[in-house]
């Protein structure tokens, strides 16, 4: 067949293709996206293309019968010009065979290999895809493609897994190769033990072991979390860092750190440079650890996202592509760090002591216009109030308060709340003046929660929720008291003629009945 | 009670009820969009499913066909593989063969349900053994070199649900 009859064939077949199978072209452009995406991310790894469901009748038959996987795979194949595969070195035979066949030769082709099919002027959607299992194949289960075995792998725990990726190659390398990876993270833990425990596990022997290992590794985990101890000394870290750091951390989205034990500046410092050489991170988490050390070097990463830093420890940082940040204010206001927080959309605020040690000043210069959720005390609220850009609010529309009480009588920071449509409170007491000032502040309130396990709330506050009257979402998770509460006691809520959603949780008074509207 | 015919890979034609037909999300699809007709008498091609395990799927649809639309997965929910019912446990009494013809087909015409209890079915047969059993049920060659089964071992000590 000549190249543009060839042409014309397969593009009549894309047509016809397309129109038995309306998501045909689609499914195949994802699957070649998938693909596209999957070979950025592994260099040196095999390719292994997730296959939609594709009419295997574009190339001429398909299985010959219910139990017998395909034998042969005549039709077309071997008249077309270009033709790629994708398959391991041992592949490479069954590629020639292809390549030399002519006529009607009956192709003979190795296990599992997949033969990606181009036209020759390919466009976007001229790539079909087909899948054939081998000659004289008694393994029916290499019959399905890869995500279906990844469904499978998805109800098995992670133990079972864990086996299943002992079983072969192929089952391993769809488990810790693939985009399944991502379902797991690699954790070195390097425990802050007593020195006999330390002793028994990080002998030299040990060390060199776990560095071997790492030397070999083929898998490009996703997800990382790693604690480091003082008990590792510089040299051990060295090693094993030059290990991980940039062949593994290269390919890192997620990384959590527990340094709190390490003692060694030189280990911090090479680990936060480290970060700042990572391409693909994303996610960044302090979740324990210590600064003892002063003059740090700012922690610069251009792909950060998401930003959470333990109380005890406050790195200076640079991330412009910032969106989230969860950790003390202070961080937010340190000196030599840029403070303008362009993309940075939700804050969470852990701890209330830094903000005293905070210069209001620098609290002054922060930026951060496209607030949309705020989570902390109304107290770090209140602060910000009256330190900050008053363009923090400007697009507050979720807001999820800590206080343990709400003792502080600062109404004045509530107004500027007027935008916000989902307010989560986490407190376990409240003041009477408060629900009244929300209800004033927040005409635009939609949706309220209360999230505490217990909230002791006079009758008469709660009656007070009958203001909100646009109120379509009230959620109590639950609600005790230990005032007596007259039986028919009226709380007011069939007023709340928009709610959509009421739930007063398990503890609901008992006795009294609720109005719910109809 | 409508009904269209559906055509197997071998051209076997299957008159189905439209219901059941559509339970299948592939086929739906097909019919909203090609705007084909109840009681048209054009076939709707199958080509990846063939007569003996469009027959199989189609009495499963049947026995599900009042069943609750399922629910999107939610990744935070637990995968439960213990809970098929009886009916579906004997419906799966095949061999190896049918059991992944019937897995492909699933996912191929989009059936949650099928594919759920399907994949579930293969997962049990995997649940608490150990490779070599794995390897034996499947008969799978181990094609791992020994220090490469040793590396896999030491690297899964590190590994953890994300």
């Amino acid at each position: 067949m000549r190249a543009t009859a060839l042409r014309d064939k397969i593009i009549s077949e894309r047509a016809r293709a397309r129109a038995q199978f309306p998501h045909y072209r689609r499914d195949c452009l994802k699957a070649i996206k998938a693909n596209n995406t999957r070979s950025q991310h592994q260099h040196q790894q095999q390719q292994q293309l997730v296959v939609p469901p594709v009419p295997k009748n574009v190339h001429g038959t398909g299985r010959t019968s219910a139990h017998q996987p395909l034998k042969r795979f005549h039709g077309e194949v071997e008249n077309i010009s270009s033709l790629t595969c994708t398959g391991t070195a041992e592949h490479s035979a069954a590629l020639s065979v292809i390549n030399s066949s002519s006529n009607r030769t009956a192709i003979t082709i190795a296990s599992h290999l997949r033969v990606c099919i181009e036209s020759p002027e390919s466009d976007d959607s001229a790539v079909f895809y087909t899948e054939m299992a081998s000659l004289d194949s008694e393994t029916p289960i290499d019959s399905l493609p890869e995500e279906v075995l990844c469904m499978i792998f998805d109800r098995l725990n992670l133990r079972n897994v864990k086996t299943a990726s002992l079983t072969c190659r192929k089952w391993h390398d769809i488990i810790f190769s693939s985009a399944y990876v991502n379902r797991f993270k690699l954790e070195i833990r390097f425990e802050w033990s007593t020195i006999a425990e330390k002793c028994a596990e990080w002998s030299p022997r040990q060390m060199k072991k776990m560095i071997d290992t790492l030397k070999h590794t083929q898998r490009f985990h996703r997800n990382m979390s790693l604690r480091i101890s003082h008990t590792l000394t510089d040299n051990d870290f060295q090693a094993f860092w030059e290990c991980l750091h940039p062949r593994v951390t290269e390919h890192i989205n997620s990384l959590q750190l527990d340094i709190m034990s390490c003692s060694s500046q030189s280990a911090i410092l090479a680990i936060l440079n480290g970060i700042t050489l990572m391409p693909k991170l994303r996610s960044l988490s302090f979740d324990n650890c210590s600064s003892p050390y002063y003059n740090l070097p700012i922690l610069r990463n251009a792909t950060v996202n998401h930003l959470k830093m333990h109380d005890l420890c406050v790195f200076p940082f640079d991330m412009p592509e910032l969106q989230s940040f969860e950790g003390p204010a202070s961080a937010l206001a340190q000196p030599n760090q840029p403070l303008v927080y362009n993309n940075l959309k939700h804050i969470t605020i852990t701890e209330l002591l830094m903000f005293y040690r905070t210069i209001p000043t620098r609290w002054a210069h922060v930026h951060m216009p496209e607030i949309q959720s705020f989570q902390g005390p109304l107290y770090a609220l209140t602060q910000l109030d009256t330190i900050a850009q008053p363009k923090v609010f400007a697009k507050l529309k979720r807001v999820t308060l800590t206080d343990c009480l709400m003792r502080f009588e600062n109404q004045s920071s509530l107004h500027r709340l007027a935008r916000v449509e989902t307010l989560h409170l986490s407190i376990d007491a409240i003041n009477d003046w408060f629900l009244p000032a929300v209800c004033e502040a927040c005409p635009a309130l939609k949706h309220l929660y209360f999230d505490c396990p217990w909230l002791d709330i006079y009758p008469a506050t709660l009656r007070q929720l009958s203001k909100f009257v646009n109120l379509r979402h009230l959620v109590i998770s639950s609600i005790e008291t230990s005032y007596t509460l007259a039986v028919g006691f009226d709380y007011g809520l069939s007023q709340l003629t928009q709610l959509e959603l009421l739930d007063l949780g398990s503890y609901v008074f008992a006795g009294p009945k609720l109005k719910t509207p109809s | 009670m409508p009904t269209i015919k559906l055509q197997s890979s071998d051209g076997e034609i299957f008159d189905t009820d439209v219901q059941i037909a559509k339970c299948s999300g592939t086929i739906k699809t097909m019919l909203e969009d090609l705007g084909m007709d109840e009681g048209d008498d054009e076939a709707v091609p199958l080509p990846n499913v063939n007569s003996a395990i469009l027959r199989k799927v189609l009495q499963w649809a049947t026995y599900h066909k009042d069943d609750p639309i399922p629910v999107e997965d939610d990744d935070s929910k637990e995968k439960r593989t213990d809970d098929i019912s009886s009916w579906d446990a004997d419906f799966l009494k095949v061999d190896q063969g049918t059991l992944f013809e019937l897995i492909l087909a699933a996912n191929y015409l989009d059936i949650k349900g099928l594919l759920d209890v399907t994949c579930k079915t293969v997962a049990n047969m995997i649940k608490g053994k150990t490779p070599e059993e794995i390897r034996k049920t499947f008969n799978i060659k181990n094609d791992f070199t020994p220090s490469e089964e040793e590396q896999v071992r030491k690297e899964n000590e590190w590994c953890e649900e994300k």
